[in-house]
């Protein structure tokens, strides 16, 4: 496809500035978000063991339950009957009840000792996840959710339009390149061709990923702006349906039972019971059907008539209305949440590849403003090129050795301190900000090793933290059935050392005239040098 | 494991091989490309396609359809380039 070379040059130049602005932003929403993706498992393995009995069967849900309104009469309020208790929901009975804080809701969970008296537990959530997820929505930015989620959206905006930009100054030589990975002399258009194989058959995820994000950033913006345009300030979400009524629900089995009769390859996690302002019972069904897309994370919610058991499909996806389906396919394509774990492999591997592609334009930008040695006279590199190279180094590792560290961390949080989130996130940002300082400190070249050893040692962690866990040192815990977690922490191990072990030859072995190369001054010694020649 | 779930991840993952093996960029092949060769692939992708409705609705099938050739098709330039690298090492 011919187009002008001077419109190539403008997108050329829109590609690599917001690429460059946005690109280490987007590195870490990417990171974190393939870690998010297995959210469910991560919240298992991090939540600490329940001190409550094992779980009366879901046929004594009801006498449990009757004995948890006797103790506590508040819990009528809201409260859950949970299908499979899993380390994250320990018991069959769980409700919430309102905390002290704006939105702060107490879970607390029962079941019956072994002498048939009741036990009540307040349920700790682990925090890891969430964290994870905190940096993936705000790209790893320490600002309070309000400024962060806008920022997160003019990133996903700028990303769309680096994404379209670049599709366009790559046309004229689409056909010819695509496939292309030359690797040879020419480190320029090696990184180049890396980048593009990378961006060019993902460009429909990046695009889908990129638009969703803007969407969930000005989610609040929007349904105002339609409230306003459209209905006079307040949306109309349709008519409340009447509240079921009846003397008493049927029993948590025998729901199970029409569930399952009703929505064959329907997972039923758990049945959500609350009264409504009349003081009618109002149940819902919490579960996943993994053939389709689930607007929730790791989970579909409709609501059911508690009486008879009658599910009310509509808010199920394949039941919706059209403008629903297509709201939830929103959510459902960033989430990848159908298609069970395949799918979920997948969308880590292509966040993991997306990471890859933000780093790559970066080290493209590095490689293509290098200041080539020609005889025997040194080369300095622009303070721009030192600088990024630094910050991709420092800020790109940082992340990995951040979230590693916190997660492990989780394991020997919850004995120690309360606030476990507030933990979670110094933990995060010391390590991360300590990378960027030692990247400063040491270059690019030297550091880059470095780092990539901290990652490795950091990552070892999580599996070392389920280790201890097994002899219950320090107050950790190993729940059975989680080693996926600390098996796929294993597997990374190698793959960061071995980058290691080609960071140090190409430092050693690279071109002397590259900010990779030891000979190169780091970069404060550089400023500082400048510093003193300007002086002079 | 489900077969047609095995059917669905084998030939996607065919299907991206083989559209790269029939690329003039292709660098696993020593003897060169499979030049014009697209209909193998095109087959696999197919194949998959089919498969994968059997598993899942038809716009998830699409989607994660789509996501596994995707990635495929943006591992084979690596996977290439290391071949080719393997490939003139032993020779060398």
């Amino acid at each position: 496809m011919k187009i002008g070379s001077d419109i190539v040059k403008v997108y050329k130049d829109v590609h690599i500035w917001v690429g460059i602005v946005c690109g280490l932003m987007l590195f870490i929403a990417f990171y974190a978000g393939a870690i998010t993706i297995f959210e469910k498992p991560l919240e298992r393995w991090a939540t600490p063991p329940s001190t409550l009995s094992p779980p009366p069967p879901l046929e004594d849900a009801e006498k449990l339950l009757a004995a948890v309104l006797a103790a506590h009469p508040q819990a009528a309020q809201r409260y859950s009957i949970v299908v499979n208790p899993v380390p994250d929901q320990p018991a069959r009975v769980i409700w919430s009840e309102r905390g002290a804080r704006p939105r702060q809701q107490i879970e607390y969970g029962a079941s019956f000792a072994a002498d048939g008296s009741l036990q009540v537990e307040k349920l700790r959530k682990a925090q890891a996840a969430q964290m994870v997820d905190r940096m993936h929505q705000f790209v790893g930015l320490p600002l309070p959710d309000g400024i962060a989620r806008y920022i997160m959206g003019a990133v996903a905006l700028a990303y769309a339009v680096a994404l379209l930009s670049g599709l366009i100054v790559l046309l004229p030589t689409l056909v010819t390149d695509v496939f292309a990975l030359r690797i040879g002399k020419n480190i320029k258009r090696m990184w180049l061709d890396a980048h593009n194989a990378l961006g060019i058959f993902s460009l429909p995820f990046h695009l889908v990923i990129a638009l969703t994000s803007v969407v969930f950033a000005f989610h609040d913006p929007f349904y105002d702006s339609q409230a306003k345009a459209l209905y006079g300030g307040q949306i109309n979400w349709g008519e409340h349906e009447e509240a079921p009524t009846g003397s008493a629900p049927l029993p948590a089995s025998q729901l199970l039972q029409q569930a399952n009769a009703q929505l064959p390859g329907f997972e039923v996690y758990r049945f959500g019971f609350q009264r409504n302002r009349d003081g009618q019972l109002e149940a819902s069904i919490v579960g996943l059907d993994v053939r389709r897309g689930a607007r929730g994370r790791t989970y579909m919610q409709t609501h059911l008539d508690p009486f008879t058991g009658t599910i009310d499909t509509h808010d199920l996806p394949g039941h919706m209305d059209g403008w629903s389906e297509s709201v939830n396919a929103f959510f459902a394509l960033h989430f990848g949440s159908y298609g069970g774990n395949p799918v979920r492999w997948l969308y880590v591997l292509m966040g993991l590849a997306g990471a890859a592609l933000f780093y790559t334009g970066n080290l493209l930008w590095v490689e293509s403003r290098r200041r080539k040695q020609r005889g025997a006279a040194t080369v300095e590199q622009k303070r721009s090129v030192r600088v990024l190279a630094v910050l991709t180094v420092g800020v790109a590792l940082g992340c990995v050795a951040g979230l590693s560290t916190s997660i492990a961390a989780a394991k020997w949080l919850p004995s120690r301190v309360d606030d476990l989130m507030f933990w979670h996130e110094a933990i995060y940002y010391v390590v991360f900000f300590a990378a960027v300082g030692w990247a400063l400190l040491r270059g690019a070249a030297r550091s880059a090793g470095e780092l990539l050893w901290l990652c490795a040692l950091t990552t070892l962690l999580i599996p070392l933290s389920s280790l201890a866990g097994v002899w219950g040192i320090g107050g950790t815990w190993n729940h059975a059935g989680s080693a996926a977690i600390d098996l796929t922490a294993l597997a990374a191990v190698p793959v960061l050392l071995l980058l290691a072990r080609h960071s140090r030859r190409r430092m050693r072995e690279g071109r002397a005239d590259s900010v990779w190369s030891a000979d190169m001054l780091p970069t404060v010694h550089a400023t500082a040098k400048g510093a003193l020649q300007s002086a002079d | 494991m489900n077969p047609w779930l095995l059917l669905a991840i084998l030939t996607g993952a065919a299907a991206a091989v083989l559209f790269y093996l029939a690329s003039p960029q292709q660098q696993w092949r020593a003897a060169g490309p499979v030049r014009g060769r697209w209909w193998p692939g095109s087959v696999c992708a197919l194949a998959s396609l089919m498969a994968t409705l059997q598993l899942l609705a038809p716009m998830e099938s699409v989607f994660a359809w789509s996501v596994l050739l995707m990635f495929v098709a943006s591992i084979m330039p690596f996977l290439g380039a290391w071949r080719r690298r393997s490939r003139a090492q032993e020779n060398a």
